[in-house]
């Protein structure tokens, strides 16, 4: 095994991040005056600054560590996850999504996504629960994310005897800087951590397919490897290179967990539809995708593709698979890259310098989505949940302009993530990202879809009918079908006995949102199609 | 078929997919920079 990072170049290039962070942090509480600026910064923004924020915003050390050590298990099958991540959260979601959602979100003049929903069905109850679910559910995966980032950092720096205090002083970066710089500091810090993994990222594809012998040599040796040499994979499992038998248990994990929680579930991420009421203007939105694009594909192509030619680099090494090898150092699925990428660098000219290089680029995925989900956290609570409360009291109608507030609570939260990350399972990076992302697609999106391009007035009622059933069903799911999401809180082992209510069968294994989101549309086109009977019979609007 | 020691033809599309959508992505990103600006067109 490989030895640690040198600590001396790696506290170097911590120091310079950590000042450049601290200089964004200031320009942009500089240029946070009103409480739109902290929550939007709407003008202030350019086509860069928004398709590189989006990019590191969207993947995270989740895309890198937790999928790319996904990819050295499961195989190149999570290439398709690249695909849906640009097609669906970057063309489908700038070129149908963007445009409609930045025009409603500017008339309506909403400033998140909790209020966007909540002006565009005029329900507080539509507003209120959509914050409640990204302050209940949001901590979750923004837990998962810091402490993805802070245990690469300690298990590669070897400082594991310093663990808290890495994660404190990691919370403590990201929190000052959403708090006092709202979300220019969180864009323009996001471009730069961006950059850094665009450069990380590069190289490391680079040297993977030098390490394995070139691209063709690479993926014909990764043909070659024995399934018998593959560990935590499921039965239909047919190798590195080919996709799982249709509707067995690996394939079930694979497309329905991994490609279609995240895949679809992009479309309605409250911190990523900010970005989109961020643009003056579509021309931006749509400039915004040669630089998102490209970086996307450099960073989640090369992660997945880098993580499952790992599998070569360790036959070659160690004759063993990569999560078979790891696995004997007492490290799981989510160590597979950095343990890769310790031991691939190695004997590399400036290796020490790109390990460095690497470990930077986590730590930025890590905080470039903390940041965007702290900032959204604090403003369900701060601006969504507050204007809501202090509406009610003092009986108006008027949208909280206190930054204060929003600082206050972003705060708060702060604090309770990193108490989150105390309490959380182990090698939950991936599967968290797939439950955040899997039930705001259940709950929310078709609701989102109908009010964004609907003619005349939302229909309240089947959007209120849809978000419970699918809030509800996908719960059901995680908690008492699904043995992947069930960890998060055993309650079926509290009642039962048992994780999962039909453990060992496909069920196990499929994904709540594959359930709970068809049958959210199904619930809300029955609903819409009542409230047009309603409608014809009664000859007026049925829906408000 | 075979492309770049890739033999099937899921895993060889999941990366041609990809390559089409960034070329499709950086099409129109390109197409919008010369607009002129006078389309905001905002309701």
């Amino acid at each position: 095994m490989a030895e640690g990072v040198s600590i001396p170049i790696f506290a170097v290039m911590l120091v310079v991040f950590a000042a450049v962070t601290i200089f964004l942090g200031l320009y942009g509480y500089r240029n946070t005056k009103n409480n739109s600026e902290f929550l939007l910064g709407r003008n202030k923004t350019n086509p860069l600054i928004i398709g590189l924020s989006y990019g590191a915003t969207f993947l995270s050390a989740s895309a890198v560590i937790g999928f790319g050590g996904q990819a050295a298990t499961h195989g190149l099958t999570v290439m398709w996850l690249c695909f849906l991540n640009l097609f669906v959260g970057l063309f489908v979601a700038f070129l149908v999504f963007g445009p409609r959602t930045r025009k409603v979100g500017k008339k309506l003049g909403a400033a998140t996504f909790a209020d966007l929903l909540g002006k565009m069905y005029r329900s507080k109850g539509i507003r209120g629960f959509t914050a409640l679910l990204i302050i209940i559910m949001m901590p979750i995966y923004c837990a998962a994310v810091l402490k993805g980032g802070v245990n690469s950092v300690a298990v590669l720096t070897g400082l594991t005897d310093y663990y808290d205090a890495i994660l404190i002083i990691l919370a403590v970066i990201v929190g000052v800087y959403v708090v006092y710089g709202g979300i220019i500091a969180v864009m323009y810090n996001d471009a730069l951590q961006a950059a850094i993994m665009f450069v990380g990222m590069l190289v490391i594809l680079i040297v993977t397919f030098n390490a394995v012998g070139g691209v063709t040599e690479g993926f014909t040796a990764l043909s070659e490897i024995s399934t018998g040499e593959a560990s935590g994979v499921l039965p239909g499992f047919n190798g590195w290179t080919e996709v799982a038998d249709f509707g067995s248990n690996e394939w079930m994990l694979v497309v329905t967990t991994f490609l279609m929680g995240v895949g679809l579930g992009v479309l309605t991420q409250p911190q990523l539809i900010v970005r989109f009421m961020s643009a003056k203007d579509d021309k931006m939105l749509n400039r915004s995708l040669i630089v998102g694009s490209i970086f996307m594909f450099l960073i989640v192509g090369s992660a997945y593709t880098s993580g499952a030619l790992s599998n070569v680099f360790f036959m070659d090494e160690h004759h063993l698979a990569a999560s078979r090898y790891v696995a004997g150092l007492g490290l799981g699925t989510d160590f597979i890259v950095p343990q890769y990428i310790l031991e691939v660098f190695e004997d590399i000219f400036g290796g020490d310098f790109f390990i460095c290089l690497f470990l930077l680029s986590l730590v930025c995925a890590s905080i470039s989505t903390i940041s965007a989900l702290m900032h959204t956290i604090g403003a369900a609570g701060g601006y969504d949940l507050y204007t809501i409360a202090e509406n009610h009291k003092s009986k108006r109608e008027k949208d909280s302009q206190s930054v204060r507030i929003n600082r206050i609570v972003t705060a708060i939260m702060m604090v309770l993530v990193v108490v989150y990350c105390y309490l959380m399972p182990k090698e939950i990076i991936a599967k968290a990202t797939s439950l955040f992302m899997g039930i705001t697609a259940a709950a929310l999106l078709p609701a989102f879809v109908h009010g964004l391009y609907t003619k005349g007035v939302p229909d309240k009622m089947a959007a209120i009918a849809s978000i419970t059933v699918g809030t509800v069903v996908y719960l059901f799911w995680a908690l008492f079908i699904n043995s992947s999401m069930s960890v998060f809180m055993p309650i079926c082992k509290w009642i039962t006995g048992d994780a999962v209510l039909f453990p060992d069968t496909w069920l196990a294994f499929c994904d709540p949102m594959v359930i709970a989101l068809p049958l959210s549309i199904i619930v809300f086109a029955v609903m819409r199609l009542v409230s047009r009977q309603s409608e014809k019979s009664a000859g007026t609007p049925a829906s408000q | 078929m075979t492309f770049f020691g890739l033999t099937n033809l899921w895993i060889i599309g999941s990366y041609i997919g990809c390559i089409l959508t960034v070329i499709a992505c950086c099409y129109i990103g390109f197409k919008a920079k010369d607009l002129n600006s006078d389309d905001e067109g905002d309701e």
